[in-house]
This record gives C-alpha cells, structure tokens and sequence, in this order.
C-alpha cells in the first residue's frame, strides 16, 4: 500500500475551479472515494484533497480517482493541469506543510489544523480511516503543534493580504468575532477579501462600484461557508464594522467619517491598499491606519526573519518525515519477519509430518529433539538474513527495494 | 546576593530583548532556562535570609516572570517586568526591616500584611502589562512597524490580561484594607483613618475603584486609557509600599524594627 494524496488548492486553481471540485452533494463524494479502502476528503475555501492509500487493484490508483473525480463533478480535461498528485514521501510531506499551515494562503492561521482534524473525524466517522491513515494523521497533527510552538514561521506573513490581517489580528484579537468590510475588488481588493474571508470572520461585507462584481464574488465565498453581503451603499460600511480595507481608486471616507468613528471609543483598524492612498491622514485616538507602503516595510523585514524560520520549519517537517517513513517501513518489515517465519514453521511441519511415519522405532522423548532441533535448524539458517535485514532497514538503505527483494527471495 | 541576583535578572532582560530582535527559539530556550535558576535562587536567597514580608513581592514579581516566559505572548511583559523587580530588589536591600512577629498585637495581622503585597504584587503586573499595551500599540500606530513589543503581543489579550489583574488586585486590596481597618479601629489610638499610609492606600483603592468603575461604563475607558491609568496606579502603589513609610510618621512603623539604624 502507498499513500498519496490529490490536491487542488488557491496556488494552482481559482476559487471557481475550486468551488466546482467540492461538491455540496456528499453522495458524489461518497462516489469518487468508493474505490478506496483509506480515505480522507478535505475540503476548505484554499483546496480541496483528497488522502488515500492505493490498494493492489487500479481503481485505488490516484490518476483513476482523479478522473472519475474531475468526471463526476463535470470539470474538463483542461483542468487536468491544476490538480497534483503526490505520493509516499512527498504525501507525507505536503499533509504536514498543511496541516503547520505552511502551505496556507495567510502562513500561520491556526483554522486549517482544525479543518484537517474535523476531516479526519469526519473520516473516522464514516470509517474510512485504517492503521496507516490513523498514524499518518495524528503524526501530522504533532508535527503541526510543534512546528507552532518551537518556530515563529507563522508569525511572520510575509504577502501584504496577510501581513493585513495579522495586523488585524493584533489590534482586534480573534477575527471570527469580527466583521470585515472590503473597498473596492479590483484585483487586489478581491485578493484581501479572499485573505481576510479564509480566516473566517463573522462577516464578509463587500462594496464595488459595479455591483455585480461584488455580487459575483459574495457568491462564491457562501459556497466556501463565508458570510458574505453586498452593500449598495459605502456609508453603511462604517455603522458596523471595524476591519476596513480601502482598494478603490476613489476616496470613499471622508475626514469627519474617520473623526466620527475614533469618537466612539472602539479600536478599529483601516487597511489602505490603494496607490495613491485614499484615506486621509488624521491623527487617531483608537484607530490604526496602515498603508500599502507601512505593509512593504513589515513584509521585507518579515522576509529576513522568515527565511531562517522557514529552514528550521523545514527541517522539522523532513526529521518528522523520516521517522514515521521508518515507522511504517518497519511495520512492513515485521510483516516481512512474521510471513517468513510462518512459512518456514509450516514447511518444519510438514516435513516433520511426513517423517514420522518412516521412524518407528524411536521413543516420543527422541522425536520432541528431533522436533526441537528442525525449528532451531529453520530459525538459525534464517538469523543472519533477518539480522542483515533489520540492519538495512534501520539505516535506511532503500528499504523498499531490500524489503521486496528479501520476499522474493523467500517467496512470501 | 541581592547584586548577584539583580545582575542574573538584568541579563535575563538582555536576553529576552535579544530574542525579540531575533526570533531565534535556541535563545527562547535559553532564557527560559536561565530565568528559572535565577528565580530559584531568589526564593532560596527570601526563604533563608529574610524576615521581610516586602521579600515576598519581589519573589513573587520573579516566579510571576518565569511563568509568563513560558508563552511567547507575554514575553514582553517580563521585558518590563524585570527592569521594575531589579530596581524594587535594589530599593528593598537597603531599606531593609523585620515585621517583628512579637510586636504585633494579633497574629492575624499576617492575614492584612499577606492580602496587601498580594494586591500590590497583582497591581505591579498590570502596571507591566499597561506599559507594554502602550508600547506595543505605539509601535504600531506611529512607527507602523511590527517589530519588538508588537511582533509577539495581541492588544486585546493584553487589555483582558489588564482587566484581569486589575480586578482580582482590587479584591485583595479590599479585603486587605477591611481587615486593617478591623484591626487600626481595635489597637490603634484615635485619630488612626488620618494615618498617612492609610490615607495613601484609601487613595490608591479609589483611583482602581474609580477605573474598574469607569470601564465598565465607557467603552472609550479600555485600551489606551485603561492602560495610562494602571502606570499612575502602579506609581501610586510604589507610594504606597515603599515611600510613605520614608516620608510620614506612619503607626505602621510601631511594628518594624529597623535593622540599619543611623
């Protein structure tokens, strides 16, 4: 068995690709996960994925899963290219970078541990998880907690989207509490709304001057479980909300907006991602302004840092990785160990059953030595085979190439 | 020992705003650890040598810093925890003096001395955790950086942690002032609500009285305000444990035997 894993994920796929390969109807995901015997469906606003472990037969192979994936949910041949597959080693490593939220759109935002988690509950629930996935995954979730508590990787965003909502997070604390409100969604305004929209807020509320685009874009983040509404008015953005992200190329708050807003007592926090800024500049009380070059700044100093925070992250993750290949190699070996001994306990027996007829002259107390001495004779020819064997597979000497060749050669 | 110790925490702060800069974990580490021998050597240098209660304030600043060296986010507050330990240490070894055990009237005076360095001690972590909320958010609305006391604090953590000590400082202040007024009113001559250090201390309940009050009644009271309020309080509390005494005839004295004599 190998596990691999078939991703689709804000890298490689836009949001409606996206969207389209997460089907509401959990029968079709029920359907294109069927040939598998481990499985797990991971499916949030940045990807959807699927973990599995390929049996002997085709149909668990990861490209004919894919194809009756992308055939089940109607997608074309041309999205072919968006989805990767990736197997044994490199699985394992890219469901750790997951599950650290290294691979996540805002690096570091603690949501996608739990989605992974709620995953493979829902997983175990349908029980679609054996022996392998079950350490894959709790292996996983320890790799996480310690890439967390041992680095800073996820402190440091190092995009100005996600610089913008640490930000926030620091000024306001947890976002799910927090209503977010986006200018503007030209290009980098509907790139903010997808940032701040994956952390999951209370609220999405968009305003673009053509309504439609702010329509169009609300949509989409329902169907990745965001509350997303369209304003036809930008005055209502400030009544009640407290994360402001200014992407227009025209003022829309004025002076005494902004004055009427610090007044009220509330720490609030304005993210202006226009060039030229379109916010004006006031000395606040309780609000924080920060503009697209502010952000630059945080980013490059962030990038130095991150670089060496990364490498220690990194290596983390391949330490994690070797130990559990090691673990799941051995469980293949004492496999090996266990099917061997068997088979020479049975051929031992069979001879011996064989034999005893044509000695009738012996006592019972010589035929238990004879007995005897044939089970060491099996053991003893078998020591050095077995010992070289756990040596190679300690020392990680291609372990799947000894270990195939060991059965071949015994014929297990 | 006291300079030994002063000189083990002073590198512990170097070693917390080196980390800071640099978000290296090894230093995180190493701090953590070097924090806890000194914090270990403190409480054996109180347990072994010292008659003080004021002793217990700043062993309790020290286990208080260790522990909130454990998470990251509140490691800038023991940046300025430390610095005020330090020179609180300093202040206490040459002002030393014994509560003298037999002079008290009713041993339950302990009860008020203990409930009254628990207050301050809860009312000295505020005062750190006001002066890093400032920091921090200084450095974000003015310097527009994410560096030093920002990159690690959330302000509305730091703002709960604030309401948090605040409150439950408060409690023991109360408690504790209850109690001495039971006993002022039953050993004390007439006259003693006039005592300086109780009037110091009336003054500094109103004024976290008047904060707890006032914050739950404007909004616009949290956050920064919240915060400048606590650093006058935590002057008033230096007032009120260490200076006081220096400046005013307190009845207070009547229970300390003075060890450095003129």
């Amino acid at each position: 068995m190998s596990f691999f894993v078939i991703s689709l994920d804000f890298h490689s796929a836009p949001m409606e690709v996206r969207a389209c390969a997460a089907p509401r109807d959990l029968s079709i995901v029920h359907k294109i996960l069927n040939p598998l015997s481990e499985k797990v469906w991971l499916s949030t606003c940045n990807r959807v994925e699927i973990y599995g472990t390929q049996g002997p037969d085709t149909s668990s192979s990861p490209e004919f899963i894919l194809e009756s994936w992308m055939k089940l949910c109607g997608m074309n041949s041309g999205h072919r290219t968006a989805f990767k597959i990736l197997k044994d080693r490199l699985a394992l490593e890219h469901l750790f970078r997951v599950t650290a939220s290294l691979e996540s759109m805002v690096v570091g935002e603690t949501q996608i541990q739990g989605q992974v988690k709620r995953a493979y509950e829902d997983a175990i629930g349908n029980a679609w998880v054996g022996i392998e996935l079950h350490r894959i995954f709790q292996k996983s979730f320890k790799v996480s907690k310690k890439v967390r508590t041992q680095t800073e990787v996820g402190r440091l965003a190092v995009s100005i989207p996600s610089i913008g909502v640490k930000l926030a997070e620091k000024i306001l604390g947890d976002l799910g509490t927090q209503s977010v409100a986006v200018f503007g969604l030209g290009e980098i305004g509907r790139n903010a709304a997808e940032h701040f929209a994956s952390v999951q807020p209370r609220e999405v509320q968009l305003y673009n001057r053509t309504e439609s685009v702010a329509i169009s874009l609300a949509d989409r983040l329902r169907s990745q479980n965001v509350t997303a509404t369209v304003l036809s008015n930008p005055d209502q953005l400030l009544e009640n909300t407290n994360i402001l992200v200014f992407a227009a190329d025209a003022p829309l708050i004025s002076l005494g907006d902004m004055k009427a807003k610090d007044e009220r007592g509330e720490a609030f926090f304005i993210l202006d991602l226009a060039v030229p800024s379109q916010v004006p500049s006031f000395s606040l009380r309780n609000g924080f302004v920060f503009r697209i070059d502010d952000l630059q700044k945080i980013a490059e100093e962030n990038m130095n840092l991150r670089s060496q925070e990364l490498g220690r992250a990194e290596k983390m993750i391949e330490d994690e990785v070797n130990s559990l290949e090691q673990l799941l190699s051995s469980k293949t070996l004492d496999d090996a160990l266990r099917d061997v001994s068997q088979k020479t306990t049975m051929i031992a027996d069979r001879e011996l059953k064989e034999l005893r007829p044509r000695l009738t002259k012996i006592s019972d107390s010589d035929w238990s030595e004879i007995e005897k001495m044939a089970r060491r004779l099996s053991s003893k020819v078998l020591q050095d085979p077995v010992l070289e064997l756990k040596y190679r597979a300690k020392q990680g000497l291609e372990p799947e190439t000894i270990l195939e060749f060991f059965r071949s050669l015994f014929k297990i | 020992m006291i300079l030994l110790l002063c000189c083990f925490y002073a590198l512990t702060t170097l070693f917390i705003a080196l980390y800071l800069k640099s978000l290296r974990f090894e230093r995180l580490r190493f701090l953590r650890w070097f924090l806890f021998v000194t914090v270990i050597l403190h409480l054996a240098v109180f347990l072994t040598n010292s008659s003080d209660p004021r002793w217990i304030t700043t062993s309790l600043l020290g286990v208080a810093a260790w522990s909130l060296s454990l998470r990251r986010s509140t490691l800038s507050i023991v940046l300025v925890l430390l610095p005020i330990l330090v020179v609180v240490l300093l202040f206490d070894s040459f002002n030393r003096s014994d509560l003298s055990s037999g002079a008290l009237p009713s041993p339950w005076i302990w009860v008020h001395v203990l409930l009254m360095i628990a207050g301050e001690t809860l009312f000295v972590l505020s005062a750190a955790v006001s002066m890093v909320y400032l920091a921090a958010s200084r450095e974000m609305k003015i310097s527009k950086k994410m560096a030093f006391f920002s990159r690690i604090s959330n302000l509305p953590a730091m703002e709960a942690l604030l309401q948090e000590l605040i409150f439950v400082g408060f409690l023991f202040l109360s408690a504790g002032m209850g109690m001495g007024f039971f006993f002022a009113k039953q050993y004390w001559e007439v006259g003693w609500l006039l005592d300086p250090k109780v009037l110091a201390c009336v003054a500094t309940w109103l004024l976290y009285a008047s904060l707890l009050i006032l914050r739950q009644m404007r909004s616009g009271m949290k956050g920064k305000r919240s915060a400048q309020i606590a650093v006058v309080g935590f002057l008033c509390i230096l007032f009120l444990a260490w200076g006081v005494d220096r400046f005013f005839p307190s009845q207070h004295l009547n229970y300390r035997m003075m060890e450095i004599q003129p």
